[in-house]
């Protein structure tokens, strides 16, 4: 399996010849046709899965939204930006388990080129894997990236030939998005099988209001609640006395001050 | 040696059953006992799913209400859909058996003391990613553990596999089990120790749970129950501005009083009473009061939209140790400020 186009072999049983599926991680399985074991070297195989998507269109659209929604991008993002083009696929990955350092690690390698940044932060998801299906061909980013360039890959980092587990192909479903904010566009991946959002630039939120007024009301609060002491040390407990009350005064003041503030701050930022 | 190898009785030829992670197979035609050598594959448990969909809803009903959930969000969120996912966690399960030598505070000094431990115990970890999941692992403790059928299970919800590594995740449960073996033990230095796990079980188990999606104004969140618990185990939901503006001004009101006045009162006492665990007292005020601010501030900055987390769930035993490692260090700090 490594040119564009992968030439696809399905596994058949020693005894009968029937066609195997086995699941993922399955090394022993019984024949479906005629009821014996087999025991399956999946060192030598290159299985090629696709995940599940759980989410249509509508919902990626709705997830996005509630990621510029959050806490990092800027307030209300879903309402002032606009979505351009949103585009599903499902795109490849090289998932390879190999030993090294007497350790089993997992790689995970693009097997296309992309320019799409956010999927070099891609992790292969939790998710429904299941046998490729031709159907999804149409819908499905072909690999590019051959199998040897990925060996090659391993070798320099240390990995021989020997030490594979196992080589896998996975297409993950994507819904790309790109929209328009303040005359820039941006791009985000709404991953289809959890639903989570990656983006690499995104409109940020300002940290300098929300830092402002947390600072500014920690100082405030701190500096008032020296006044019961300083008024105590400097006249006992008369001075406590006038200490709370100007505490109390000032900070009667400062309460709804800050309350102001801060929620001016918080539904506008 | 090929893709695929038959496998029969290496004694009558006959047809062999091995299930994943099986040691030792009977041949049903000749009762020959076999060892299977080299990957076993892993055994595969599941946990029944105890919840019908009502029964989630209802849990993320209770979920997003709430006074710093977004106003009108019990009424507005409209349910989109629902379904069950099965996730796998790496689990082992071994009777460890562990001889701790070290030695023991006593009046006089230190007394050499040797501990044998021979303990039941069991780790689990998330055997995929479950980052928009977000549930890390699962107590497992009271949950009847069943035969994995495939079949019934993917026809009841979507199952998920297993990405990891199973040789990583059994070194990170041996590496657990000996430091509970070390805490068991209850010593107050340890010169070494030596652990050896019997009847050590390596499988997955597959956990339901329920992942439940609404919308509101336009954005969807997600949460996931626990479908044998019914708990929440994580979620989000929108967050509400004056929630987070009340959280700012009265934590950082609440925790700059504690800070700054907290020790001065804490001080007025001792100096009334003579006390001997002193510096913890005073202490106590300034932590709790930095936290209170810290909290506040986190709150009004993360709070647009909220994200729970259920805390994971420590065996009793290693709460009381961390609480109990603290007194420790807040003594030793004590008696060093005392001079002894």
């Amino acid at each position: 399996m490594e040119t564009s186009a992968p030439a696809v072999m399905p596994l058949s049983c020693a005894q009968c010849g029937g066609e195997l599926r086995p699941d993922e991680g399955q090394r022993f399985l019984t024949c479906p046709y005629c009821g014996s074991t087999v025991f399956v070297d999946r060192s030598r195989v290159v299985f090629h899965w696709y995940l599940a998507a759980t989410i249509d269109e509508g919902y990626a659209g709705a997830a996005l939204a509630r990621w510029m929604a959050g806490n990092e991008t800027v307030k209300d993002l879903d309402r002032k930006a606009r979505v351009l083009e949103s585009a599903f696929a499902y795109f490849p990955l090289w998932v390879i388990r190999a030993h090294k350092d007497g350790k089993e690690r997992q790689w995970i390698e693009p097997a296309a080129a992309t320019s799409v940044g956010e999927l070099k932060n891609l992790r292969l998801p939790a998710g429904d894997l299941r046998n490729y299906v031709p159907e999804i061909d149409a819908q499905a980013v072909a690999p590019t990236v051959p199998l040897e360039a990925v060996k090659r890959r391993l070798v320099q980092r240390g990995v021989a030939q020997g030490q594979v587990v196992e080589f896998s192909l996975v297409h993950v479903p994507l819904y790309t998005f790109k929209y328009l904010y303040d005359d820039r566009r941006y791009t985000a991946v709404v991953e289809g099988a959890s639903g989570a959002v990656f983006a690499d630039l995104f409109p940020a939120k300002a940290e300098a209001p929300y830092r402002l007024v947390g600072v500014a009301s920690a100082a405030v609060f701190l500096c008032l609640a020296t006044f019961p002491l300083i008024g105590f040390l400097a006249g006992d407990e008369a001075g406590l006395g006038t200490g709370l009350l100007a505490c109390s005064l000032l900070g009667g003041l400062a309460v709804p001050l800050f309350f102001a503030l801060a929620t001016w701050v918080a539904s506008k930022v | 040696m090929k893709t695929i190898v038959g496998l029969s009785c290496p004694n009558c030829q006959g047809r062999l059953e091995i299930p994943e992670g099986s040691r030792i197979v009977v041949c049903p035609y000749c009762e020959q006992r076999s060892l299977v050598r080299g990957a076993r594959g892993v055994r595969r448990y599941q946990v029944p799913c105890r919840l019908d969909a009502e029964a989630a809803e209802q849990a993320v009903h209770r979920f997003i209400t709430g006074m710093d959930r977004a106003p009108g969000l019990s009424r507005g969120a409209v349910f989109s859909d629902r379904f069950v996912a099965y996730l796998p966690f790496w689990s082992v399960w071994a009777m460890v058996a562990g001889w701790v030598f070290g030695e023991v505070k006593s009046e006089d000094g230190y007394e050499a003391h040797e501990v044998k431990i021979l303990k039941a115990m069991d780790w689990n970890d998330a055997a995929c990613d479950v980052a928009e999941f977000g549930v890390q692992n699962v107590s497992l403790e009271s949950c009847p553990l069943e035969a994995f059928d495939a079949e019934a299970l993917h026809l009841d919800g979507m199952v998920f596999e297993p990405v990891g590594s199973e040789m990583e995740t059994v070194e990170k449960a041996h590496g657990f089990f000996e430091t509970s073996v070390e805490r068991l033990a209850k010593l107050s230095r340890v010169g070494s120790v030596f652990v050896r796990r019997l009847r050590e079980r390596v499988g997955l188990v597959y956990y339901p749970l329920w992942v439940v999606r609404y919308a509101f104004r336009g954005r969807s969140f997600q949460v996931v129950v626990d479908g044998h618990s019914g708990e929440v185990l994580y979620g989000k939901a929108p967050g509400n501005v004056w929630y987070r503006a009340a959280a700012l001004v009265f934590g950082m009101a609440l925790g700059a009083l504690l800070l700054v006045d907290g020790p001065a009162v804490a001080i007025a006492i001792l100096k009334a009473s003579d006390d001997s665990d002193s510096l913890l007292f005073v202490l106590l005020p300034i932590v709790v009061g930095i936290g209170l601010m810290v909290k506040a501030f986190r709150s009004f900055r993360y709070g647009e939209v909220i994200e729970h987390r259920a805390p994971v769930k420590l065996p009793p035993r290693e709460r009381l140790d961390g609480v109990r490692e603290l007194f420790s260090v807040m003594k030793t700090l004590a008696k060093l400020q005392r001079g002894r």
